[in-house]
């Protein structure tokens, strides 16, 4: 799709406008670019500004040694209420994130917004994603709690499996700092610092080569920005309230050794392949995950057959996850650390 | 006083090079840095902990500390073997406040030769920050558990059950909240409108 970068002169397109220099949104835009399921990417970025706002106050509280991350997350719970409510809206913003960025894969692979020339946009995509699910995993550990000691044994154990790689998620790549603490410096300095400047990536390359919508008729992008933005603000509502009515829990301070509780929800389904393949699970369900997606754009365009079959492979994984993901959750706990 | 001439120049050179000489070579050797080793890095204040050390500077003194912000504690000290090596018991303070910790070794002449990241666990459960309220706190206290291998009395294994905390609530800023949920849905009721189409 070509765009047009020049202002058009729309109904409302005041002087004032033209002088703060809003009348350079002023261009057109596919109209089907309005229906949903065109905002979900913009809907997950809506989350992910509220995650990271609501992250810089949780920092104010939050304590990253490993003896006093537990306690500090308890009397912010227990003492400041302002705080306590910031932190239940940071982890159910998280939760839409995943929800709003899996519903948003799955449009975009729906709709083929993958085929050239937009492959580089789906591959910024899907190094968010993987990005989305380390700020998930780091965000988890944080706590201290029993789900964060097992998070962090069974990421341990999987760097440990990764060979090389996988050294700086272990304790013995520094004595001087302790895991915990790095990997709080992951998730709020080196995680969002990544994520920016992909996001930035993936936001030029929609501005540069188009939504992948249809159709003739068009809209102007100022005003597929308001309806972004208020559903933006609906979202926030409705976070917001989720967070009043129901206030996340935390579980007692971890002990070492134990595996009694279930991941973070979007890690069911890698805990339902470690139930299956033992902790080589851990490894070789995201392998297959990832891969899938990072090769979807290049097996699509081989011949019409690969795309149908590219297709079908797609909504099989999906539907393997959604069921690995009820499995695992409807099935008790089971320990999965030296297996 | 007889002037400095060009004969004399290489004489002052070569005696300042010769007085540097030792401090230049005592900055390149150091005091042989060691190894300090503990059964466990999580310390119970009260208990007694079996520190050992190696490779240091053989039949030396040194002085074992717990650093922390707070400042530092005072072990005790060692004589290291014939083998640059000590094995030795020492009480852990009782008194010591839960934390992190490095504990360290320094030599005779105040350097520092070894160190070990450390943790050190209150002598009851875990210790919650100061400021926090004390009903809750005790209320917390009975819920939370000691790392396995920290050697205290844990009470029950871990579960997957949630703490029964008493959150805090500020009718205030719940009020206020409340008020933010219905500015948002009025903005975005507004925002809705129906878009232009060119």
């Amino acid at each position: 799709m070509q765009v047009s970068d020049t202002p058009l002169n729309p109904v409302g397109n005041t002087p004032r406008m033209s002088r703060l220099g809003l009348h350079g949104l002023d261009y057109p835009i596919p109209a089907r670019a309005n229906s949903l399921d065109f905002m979900l990417g913009a809907l997950t970025l809506a989350t992910l500004t509220v995650l990271a706002v609501t992250g810089i106050v949780l920092t104010q509280y939050y304590n990253p040694s490993p003896l006093e991350a537990h306690a500090s997350i308890r009397y912010l719970i227990t003492t400041v209420p302002l705080a306590s409510l910031v932190r239940d809206l940071h982890i159910w913003s998280a939760s839409a994130a995943f929800v709003l960025v899996g519903a948003h894969l799955a449009a975009v692979f729906w709709r083929r917004g993958f085929r050239e020339p937009r492959e580089g946009l789906w591959w910024s995509g899907v190094f968010l994603l993987a990005l989305l699910f380390a700020l998930g995993f780091t965000g988890t550990v944080l706590r201290g709690d029993q789900e964060a000691v097992e998070a962090l044994a069974h990421a341990t154990a999987g760097a440990a499996m990764a060979g090389p790689l996988g050294i700086p998620l272990t304790e013995a790549f520094t004595p001087s700092s302790p895991l915990l603490t790095r990997l709080y410096g992951a998730h709020v300095s080196i995680l969002p610092l990544a994520l920016v400047f992909i996001l930035a990536l993936h936001l030029w390359l929609i501005r540069h080569l188009g939504v992948s919508a249809q159709g003739s008729a068009r809209t102007l992008f100022r005003s597929h920005l308001r309806l972004v933005g208020g559903l933006s603000l609906m979202l926030v509502a409705g976070l917001l309230a989720v967070s009043l009515g129901a206030p996340r829990e935390l579980l007692a301070q971890g002990t070492p050794g134990f595996e009694v509780t279930k991941p973070y929800w979007p890690f069911l389904w890698i805990y339902a392949a470690e139930n299956l393949l033992g902790m080589n699970g851990m490894l070789v369900a995201p392998a297959v995950l990832f891969g899938f997606l990072a090769l979807v754009p290049i097996t699509d365009r081989r011949s019409e057959r690969l795309a149908r079959f590219t297709k079908a492979a797609g909504v099989i994984i999906l539907l393997l996850i959604l069921s690995a993901m009820l499995y695992a959750a409807l099935a008790p706990a089971q320990t999965h650390l030296g297996m | 006083m007889p002037a400095v001439t060009h004969r004399t120049m290489p004489f002052i050179l070569a005696l300042l090079v010769l007085s540097m000489g030792p401090t230049a070579l005592a900055g390149r050797m150091p005091h042989p840095e060691g190894t300090l080793t503990l059964a466990d890095r999580r310390l119970v204040a009260g208990r007694e902990i079996v520190i050992g050390g190696e490779k240091f500077g053989r039949g030396g003194q040194l002085i074992l500390e717990l650093v922390s912000l707070n400042g530092r504690v005072r072990l005790g000290t060692v004589t290291t073997d014939s083998s640059g090596g000590f094995h030795r018991a020492f009480d852990v303070p009782a008194d010591l406040a839960a934390g992190s910790y490095r504990l360290v070794a320094i030599a005779g002449d105040g350097d520092e030769v070894a160190s070990l990241r450390i943790e050190v666990l209150a002598a009851t459960s875990s210790t919650p920050p100061a400021g926090a309220h004390e009903d809750t706190d005790a209320h917390a206290a009975d819920h939370a558990h000691a790392p396995a291998d920290s050697g205290l009395d844990h009470g029950t294994e871990p579960t997957g059950e949630p703490l029964d905390l008493d959150r805090a609530r500020s009718p205030l800023i719940t009020g206020s909240l409340l008020a933010l949920i219905g500015l948002l849905v009025v903005g975005g009721v507004f925002l809705l409108r129906k878009p232009h189409t060119l």
